[in-house]
């Protein structure tokens, strides 16, 4: 709808999947909403790599899923932050914040 | 990572239920998605195809994270295994044939390793079994065997040794927690235990303490006997095992594993040597024992024999029986002694009978299974062949070298896997019949039915190699496979049957041909033997082996008066036309050890011959068919208390002359004083009654009377009874025998299957390599009918032309038998060597039939060649009937 829209970078999905499970458990659907809505639809997510990467944040044992009746009465697969998966965030919310502060340093002084 | 690993290992297990678990989560996607444009006033059927849109490919994502959820590498195995499967199923003549066969020589191999393992491999279940080694006598027949306990306190001086201890070992009625039951017992010095590192899972070992005369009698017993009788409740020690002649207290429970120390003879209760015997007179006493000493880290087995040689003189002198009279002295100072390795066990004659059979067996298993892997390598070549088209078609279609070697692999292992698991069923079902078979012949036998890791490893050792064979054999044809030519001739058939199937049939049937040979020599031993006139008449004889009651130590010996009035009992069941008792069962236990003969009266003379000494009361003779040729038979109503009465064989009478004057003579039988003047009263026709030596039908035997010393009929009496006709009622026996009340029927069995039973290694080595010659024969059937009716059919082409240019039917007929002669020939050339091979390695089994008889190896290639005719003759009949017409419409 609008041109403003930009696939994520490469790695990133899976922070913001992190970081949005902080807000509390979330089948797979509200995931891609939320980013969507949250980064005022900048941020446009590749529903086809969004499972992948869910079933692999799983594996790693940073989220974890369940089955639950959505609020919309349907069952749905709900993600939830495990507390490796918090520490996770943390480390690599970290990470991402130096990178950008470094690459916005290098695009301002350059 | 772990949680990966359970969840892939769920996704794998659960593959089905992960699929629709991924479906739905998708699904509920969609369905969110699609909900939220329809809230934004768009139509249903145009909300779900925006929804698919904005997702994007659904499968590609299904796809994505079933490679997350599952190991990529096992899926691929599992379609692979799939695939296999399908194609297999394809042809299910050859699959069935090649499982059937496959699982038939997988299941015996399997079997007799594991029977050698368990027989013959198994370390005992000690500490460090390695560092045990056995001190023994060496007995006639060059086998170790007991000494005296009183070795064990010179040894014990030996710093080359750790430990020393002794045991001996007795199957013997013992009542546990009110149940008679026949059971293992060990007599142990007291450190054994320490010795030989056996654990106590609770309360305590028996210790030197309790190994002394005048010591209260305690037991441990083992974990399996204390499951079996107590049900394994703990409260089992202070309770009391009776054994005959004493009652023991339970002070132990050996830790689980370990089972006794005699080979395939477990254990079930472990005394104090010294508690043991109750018949020897009171105060201290000596047991022949087995003696195990554990070897010191630094010394070898060598250095030990070699001490042991050095030191001999000095170990019996210092060792001499008390007791002992002055010859029995000097034959014990000669006793020759030998050191063995106990590592797996002590072995009375297991070894001795059943090694030399086995790893006969064992031989003729492995040439079944290589002969099984040539024949269905030979198919699997065929069957290549066939696939040529296939296989190229693969390749041309960018399918790698590689993937075509794994398909074909995959395939083997299917066929080999499937065959190996039935393989294993059809083993366990042999084992059991082994060990059924094994407690009926020896009553205590038994085969631990735990497979160990040599067993595994023999099982998956056989799988990679047969797999990696038939890989191979399968590869063979595709490896230089070009695609132009594969596509170009397929159906055609130009290629006749390479050499390499030529050589592998042949190589088959010389395997075949040694087979055959073995087989018939040792069917042909065993008729012999059968046929030889042991002199006794053991058809409708019953042997019954009694055995005194734990509870009967009140009256240990019984009188005569008790024996013939039992006897009397035994005579009045109907059907009995006679009834004996005597002091050992013909051909189950031989004579107990041969004794110098001596005339007395001055008859004496030149010659003192040992003879077999048995106990035998009146009717003996009648009852096993014997007769008596001079003299007359013992009587049971015998009033006149004269010497006591002995009758001879004809073989023994005739080492003294005229078998007529003996009668009236007396004779001494060994240095016993009871036996110091016997007199002869009869001369009994010769008779065999072992069959350790199937050639020697007329030992040297001294019957003594039983009712001269029925004091020394001991432990198992055994009763003896010809039925007139039909079977014997074994619960009227029993009853009797309870009535009469110091013993019970240990076992029942005729005359016959005791004959069978001594037979045992010979009827198994040639039951077992007639059925794998037989085996082998259909194998090598079916493999030159598959290989012909392959070349028939790939040669059509070839046999149209031939026949359209005039070939008459027999030409034609000639050209499929040529191939089966030079077969056959080559197979002939192979084999032969191979035969005197099988008849060298079943020499020590045969009975009156050379290892290189030509007869068997003339009719065995007899066989092979008929077997090969009628292999050849339908592919033969199809080939000379092929239609020419159609076969080049072919072209």
């Amino acid at each position: 709808m609008s041109d403003n829209r930009i696939d994520l970078l490469q790695g990133t999905l899976d922070l913001l999947i992190l970081r949005t499970l902080d807000a509390g458990p979330m089948h797979g659907w509200a995931i891609s909403e939320r980013i969507q809505q949250i980064s005022d639809d900048v941020l446009r997510v590749n529903q086809g790599s969004l499972y992948p990467a869910l079933h692999r944040l799983e594996h790693q044992g940073w989220i974890k899923a369940k089955w639950a009746v959505s609020e919309l009465g349907r069952r749905a697969r709900f993600y939830e932050l495990t507390a490796a998966g918090r520490r996770q965030l943390a480390l690599e919310a970290g990470k991402w914040a130096r990178m950008t502060a470094a690459i916005g340093r290098v695009l301002e002084r350059a | 990572m772990t949680v990966a690993w359970g969840r892939r290992l769920r996704a794998l297990l659960f593959r089905g239920r992960a699929n629709r678990d991924l479906d739905d989560e998708i699904a509920a996607h969609l369905e969110f998605e699609t909900r939220k444009y329809m809230a934004r006033g768009i139509s249903e059927p145009e909300a779900r195809r925006r929804a698919r849109v904005e997702f994007g490919g659904v499968e590609p994502a299904k796809e994505a994270c079933r490679d997350v959820d599952h190991w990529p590498c096992i899926d691929a195995l599992l379609r692979d295994l799939r695939h296999a499967g399908r194609t297999l199923a394809k042809t299910p003549m050859f699959t069935a044939v090649a499982i059937t066969i496959l699982t038939l020589a997988n299941g015996s191999n399997l079997a007799v390793f594991a029977l050698i393992d368990s027989l013959f491999l198994r370390p005992l279940p000690v500490d460090r079994p390695g560092e045990l080694l056995r001190i023994a006598s060496v007995d006639k027949h060059g086998r170790p065997a007991q000494l005296p306990s009183t070795i064990l306190e010179p040894l014990r001086q030996y710093d080359g040794a750790t430990g020393v201890c002794g045991f001996d070992s007795s199957y013997e009625a013992a009542e546990m927690n009110g149940a008679i039951s026949q059971t293992g017992t060990l007599g142990f010095t007291g450190d054994c235990f320490q010795t030989l590192g056996i654990k106590v899972q609770f309360g305590r070992a028996i210790t030197p303490v309790d190994d002394r005369f005048g010591a209260p009698p305690v037991a441990v017993i083992t974990a399996s006997a204390w499951r079996r009788a107590f049900g394994g409740r703990p409260d089992v020690l202070g309770k009391s095992i009776r054994l005959p002649g004493a009652t023991f207290t339970v002070v132990g429970v050996t830790e689980d594993r370990f089972d006794g120390l005699l080979l395939a003879f477990p254990a079930g209760i472990i005394i104090p040597l010294q508690q043991e015997s109750s018949t020897a007179p009171p105060g201290p006493h000596y047991a022949w024992v087995n003696v195990l000493v554990r070897r010191a880290d630094r010394v070898s087995t060598k250095q030990v024999a070699a001490w042991v040689k050095a030191q001999r003189h000095n170990l019996l002198e210092q060792s001499i029986p008390l007791h002992a009279k002055p010859d029995a002295w000097r034959r014990y100072l000669n006793a020759r002694l030998m050191v063995t390795s106990a590592a797996n066990g002590v072995d009375y004659f297991m070894r001795d009978r059943f090694a030399q059979p086995l790893y006969a067996v064992f031989g003729i298993c492995g040439a079944i299974l290589a002969i099984a892997c040539v024949n269905l390598a030979n198919l699997m070549l065929a069957r290549a062949l066939r696939r040529r088209r296939e296989i190229a078609v693969r390749l041309s279609l960018g399918a790698g070298t590689g993937q075509v070697v794994r398909l074909l692999t995959t395939e083997s292992f299917l066929l080999v896997f499937t065959a190996s698991a039935a393989g294993v069923l059809l083993a366990r079902w042999l084992l059991q019949i082994v060990g059924i078979e094994g407690a009926m012949i020896f009553g205590n036998f038994h085969l631990s039915s735990s497979p160990d890791w040599r067993v595994l490893v023999f099982l998956t050792a056989a799988l990679v190699f047969i797999t990696a064979a038939f890989a191979a054999a399968s590869m063979w044809h595709c490896r230089r496979l070009s695609v132009a030519t594969a596509l170009r001739d397929a159906g055609r058939g130009i290629a006749p049957a390479g050499s390499a199937q030529r050589l592998l049939a042949s190589l088959q049937m010389g395997l075949t041909l040694a087979l055959v040979v073995a087989a018939s020599l040792l069917g042909a031993s065993l008729r012999s033997i059968y046929r030889i006139d042991l002199g006794v008449n053991t058809e409708n004889v019953w042997d019954v082996m009694l055995a005194s009651r734990p509870d009967s130590d009140a009256n240990r010996y019984a009188t005569a008066a008790y024996y013939q009035e039992l006897l009397r009992g035994v005579e009045s069941i109907p059907g009995v036309s006679s009834a004996t008792l005597c002091d050992f069962v013909p051909f189950f236990n031989g004579f107990y050890g041969e004794q110098p003969v001596r005339l007395l009266d001055g008859a004496a003379g030149e010659s003192e011959p040992r003879a077999g000494a048995v106990m035998v009361s009146d009717s003996y003779f009648r009852t096993l068919g014997l007769r008596i040729i001079a003299g007359e038979d013992f009587r049971r109503d015998r009033v006149d208390r004269r010497d006591p009465e002995v009758i001879l064989s004809e073989s023994l009478a005739r080492q003294f002359g005229d078998p007529q004057r003996l009668i009236g003579h007396h004779l001494s039988l060994g240095n016993d004083a009871v036996y110091g003047r016997l007199q002869i009263v009869g001369i009994a026709s010769n008779a065999a009654l072992d069959l350790v030596n199937p050639g020697q039908t007329a030992p040297l035997v001294v019957y003594t009377n039983v009712w001269d010393h029925p004091e020394r009929l001991a432990w198992y009496p055994v009763v003896l009874i010809r039925m007139a006709g039909g079977a014997l009622a074994t619960a009227a026996i029993r009853h009797v025998i309870h009535q009469s009340g110091r013993e019970y029927v240990e076992r029942i069995n005729t005359l016959d299957a005791e004959k069978d039973g001594a037979l045992v290694e010979n009827r198994v080595a040639a039951w077992l390599s007639g059925a794998f010659g037989l085996l082998a024969l259909a194998m090598a059937g079916c493999g030159l009918f598959g290989l012909l009716s392959y070349q028939v059919s790939s040669r059509a082409g070839e046999i149209g032309i031939r026949v359209a240019l005039g070939a008459r039917r027999a030409q034609i007929q000639w050209l499929v038998i040529r191939q089966i002669l030079v077969v056959v020939a080559v197979g002939s050339l192979l084999g032969l060597p191979l035969s005197l091979v099988a008849g060298k390695a079943t020499a020590s089994l045969l009975f009156g039939v050379s290892g290189a008889s030509v007869a068997a190896i003339g009719g065995s290639l007899a066989v092979l060649i008929a077997t090969a005719l009628i292999a050849a003759w339908l592919p033969a009949r199809r080939a000379a009937a092929l239609d020419p017409v159609a076969a080049l419409r072919q072209e």
